[in-house]
């Protein structure tokens, strides 16, 4: 069973609940890979679920995106039920995913890739959200015609994150923003992961990197073989002598 | 070391000789000195080329002796076994072993081939050994010759390559090779050269030249030179049928119909990454759909529509109409499907077509085919010459290119390109899988359908074997060989697909030979295509390029001393 922990983030104020998992089980054919999961993001908050490997935590990513849809429970997204919805549909509510991996569209321009990102929209404020980005990520900028597949990797993670954002999302997923990179860049990705959440962008993140991902996240769900094991605040998680010694190492 | 290498590739290239010569493939040695000589070249090259990709397995230079010693290795290798088992052949044939049972060709006059011997002394056994030796050190040598041309090659540097091909000489060369070619064919075929029987010399000088424009249109990235080339390539062109016979011009407009089908087939396959190998099935409806209502003979013009046909024009409009829909009910079936088991779905998609064809004789003639397919008409003038299918064949290849390209840029074709990289990415982006696959298939079939109507009203008699298994291959292979997503590329592979069997025609029996070799050796040594899709790095400096994320902590100080020091703690 979830261990709760007492809230004692700096949400005191309830805010719109922008997500909300409740008893989600998902399953790959026989095998149970979530297993009773509760989430709760409320808007505006950075939310990172923790865990090892094949602990679940992609697998809870691909169950809110409607990749691998859950056999129990309810998924409600600012009030919607989208259990069961297609994941062309749910990402017409508004949840953007910056994928493992940043898997770019290698062949295609970066300016072609953020174009993808606000495939959905219609507006005219497209042009001025690029902009904003670039102010974000200069470096997006600079290789704007230049062709995806050949930036390095943490100027692909850039453009991920740029493309996720030019869908203006109302929930924004990124898993494992800092795997692959070079450690000198992980600092520079969750600061600017920081400047995101700063600017309103509700956020859920799924991580190794702990250590890193407790300092900048409001919040936290620890998974264990597909459930959740401890949750709380960031704070909390982070003197938790349990979490400390299983996935923080002595700080 | 060049040793085992060289021992391997020596193997390979006997191997390959030994294939294409008990093939039957004629060895030029029996035209004298001058086939020597062409023997030699072909030696020299085959060498060369093993050289070359010793070099890229190893990723490095060799020197001059490693060079040397590897062709000489490679040759003497091919050379010797060569000789030995023409040796042995000759023997078994004097024992009077019927050897041609198992391999067809191996006869008295092919052992002859490498021995200069007769039928008859073969068959007697003449002893051959210092005929054979000869051929063996000949071969020996030319491949000698061949490293000697390779170490050249293979030790210049890449970047001096690179210096060279981006050279302005080589830059202006590009852009006057088509004039020249062009000035050549227009020379040719009006007498001036004096010389007769112009029509296959004439059609080579015709596929060059639109081989010359499709290099030269890419080679000019500014936009007022590329306008200026580009009114003046179209102007040659439209002057192009013009100058040739009717059999260069017949050639040419089944380049052009095919480049239509290939582009189709593009857009499927280059665009949104869908191996489809039963395409020609859509290139068959168009062309059935517009010869079952127009000629006079068929069953449904005969019981449905008393006797008159519809014009070429309404017909490509029902073909296109007919093309798409097929499209559609072809796409929902495998909308699930993915990759390999895609193809295999597809190329049942276009065997039950060609089955349909030929078996449902009342309506479709069955192997009997449909006939006198009326050409097209415009206020009364007959356009079915070869001249005039030329004309109609260019401007829809003109019209198709022109959709393509606009297509490719705007919504959908992005959509097409994201989906074909990353499926499952794609539609997180929001993209509608299944319309855009479907779409897709529509407008790729839509084009194959078009050009069917052309290709039908071209060839008046239309038979299921038009539309078989092997034009599916052929169309597919165009479209990889060309190079998959680049409209040139496409034309280039239908020049090759299309006009080279023409060319070749003496030599009609190794064509797929030859196909077979050219496929091979592209997928090795060019698997992006002849003319690829050009990348978007033109107006980005090599040198800007930071390969690495790590490499920037160089950088770091100067553009932000902040995140350096972060940086550093950070890796601690």
């Amino acid at each position: 069973m979830a261990e709760s922990m007492s809230d004692n983030g700096k949400n005191k104020v309830e805010r719109e609940i922008v997500l909300r998992m409740t008893d989600v089980c998902t399953y790959y054919g026989a095998i149970r890979a979530l297993n009773k999961i509760n989430i709760e993001i409320r808007k505006g908050e950075m939310v990172c679920l923790l865990g090892g490997n094949a602990s679940g935590k992609s697998t809870t990513l691909k169950t809110i995106l409607g990749y691998a849809p859950p056999r129990e429970g309810t998924i409600e997204f600012l009030g919607t039920r989208t259990e069961k919805m297609q994941t062309k549909e749910i990402v017409g509510l508004g949840v953007s995913l910056v994928p493992e991996n940043r898997r770019l569209f290698g062949r295609m321009s970066v300016l072609e890739n953020l174009k993808m990102g606000a495939f959905l929209r219609n507006d005219d404020e497209i042009e001025a959200d690029m902009e904003h980005l670039f102010t974000l990520f200069p470096r997006v900028k600079e290789r704007l015609h230049q062709t995806a597949g050949t930036l390095s990797g943490g100027e692909q993670q850039m453009v991920a994150m740029s493309r996720a954002l030019m869908a203006r999302p109302k929930l924004l997923l990124m898993d494992e923003p800092s795997m692959g990179l070079a450690p000198i860049f992980v600092q520079t990705v969750f600061d600017i992961i920081q400047t995101i959440s700063n600017e309103g962008t509700t956020i859920f993140m799924v991580e190794q990197n702990a250590n890193m991902a407790l300092s900048i996240a409001d919040k936290g769900y620890v998974l264990q073989t597909g459930e959740i094991v401890l949750s709380g605040s960031a704070e909390a998680l982070r003197t938790n002598p349990q979490m400390k010694k299983a996935y923080l190492g002595d700080v | 070391m060049s040793i085992k290498p060289g021992i391997r590739y020596g193997i390979i290239s006997f191997g390959i000789l030994f294939y294409l010569s008990i093939l039957g493939l004629p060895l030029p040695r029996t035209l004298g000195g001058f086939g020597t000589l062409a023997l030699g070249l072909f030696w020299a090259v085959l060498v060369l080329i093993s050289l070359v990709t010793m070099r890229e397995t190893d990723q490095r230079r060799y020197t001059t002796i490693e060079a040397v010693t590897g062709g000489l290795l490679i040759s003497a290798i091919a050379g010797f076994g060569m000789a030995l088992v023409v040796g042995l052949f000759g023997r078994l044939i004097a024992d009077g072993v019927q050897v041609n049972t198992v391999f067809a060709q191996v006869l008295p006059e092919w052992v002859g081939t490498f021995t200069g011997q007769t039928k008859q002394e073969v068959q007697a056994g003449v002893s051959a050994t210092t005929a054979l030796l000869r051929f063996a050190l000949l071969m020996t040598s030319a491949g000698f010759l061949g490293a000697i041309v390779s170490r050249g090659l293979t030790h210049s540097s890449r970047e001096r390559w690179h210096d060279w091909i981006n050279s302005p000489f080589m830059y202006w060369l590009v852009i006057a090779m088509p004039f020249v070619f062009y000035v050549w064919y227009f020379a040719l075929a009006r007498g001036i050269l004096g010389a007769t029987n112009t029509s296959i010399s004439g059609l080579v000088l015709a596929c060059l030249f639109v081989t010359a424009v499709l290099v030269a249109l890419r080679r000019v990235r500014d936009k007022r030179r590329r306008l200026v080339f580009g009114i003046a390539f179209v102007v040659m062109l439209i002057l192009l049928p013009q100058i040739g016979d009717q059999f260069q011009n017949t050639v040419l407009n089944k380049i052009a119909i095919f480049s239509v089908v290939g582009i189709g087939l593009n857009i499927v396959l280059g665009y949104a990454g869908m191996l489809h190998l039963g395409y020609i099935a859509f290139f068959a409806v168009g062309a059935y759909a517009y010869g079952l209502l127009a000629s006079p003979d068929s069953y449904f013009v005969i019981n449905f529509m008393g006797g008159d046909g519809i014009t070429f024009w309404q017909g490509l409009l029902v073909a296109a109409i007919v093309g798409a829909l097929m499209g559609i009910i072809f796409g929902v079936p495998i909308l699930r499907t993915r990759g390999d088991y895609l193809a295999i779905v597809t190329l049942g998609f276009g065997q039950i077509t060609f089955l349909l064809l030929l078996n449902l004789r009342e309506f479709t003639g069955g192997p009997g085919g449909v006939l006198d397919i009326p050409p097209p008409t415009l206020f009364g003038v007959d356009l079915g010459s070869a001249e005039s299918i030329l004309y109609l064949a260019m401007i829809m290849l003109a019209v198709v290119a022109f959709m393509t390209l606009r297509l490719n840029d705007s919504r959908i074709g992005r959509s097409w390109r994201a989906m074909k990289e990353d499926e499952d990415v794609a539609a997180t982006m929001g993209i509608n899988l299944s319309t855009t696959k479907l779409v897709a298939f529509a407008i790729g079939a839509a084009f194959a359908a078009v050009a069917g109507v052309l290709y039908a009203t071209r060839q008046v008699n239309i038979f299921p074997d038009n539309f078989a298994l092997k034009q599916s291959i052929d169309i597919l292979s165009l479209v990889i060989i060309g190079g998959l997503g680049s409209i040139e590329g496409v034309v280039l592979g239908a020049v090759a697909f299309a006009g080279l069997p023409e060319i070749l025609r003496e030599a009609e029996n190794y064509r797929i030979v030859a196909f077979g070799a050219l496929l091979v050796a592209m997928m090795i040594l060019r698997p992006q295509g002849l003319l690829p899709p050009l990348e978007h790095e033109e107006d980005i400096d090599v040198s800007d390029r930071r390969q690495d994320a790590w490499l920037q902590i160089f950088d770091a100080e100067e553009d932000d001393q902040d995140s350096a020091e972060t940086g550093a703690t950070g890796t601690d």
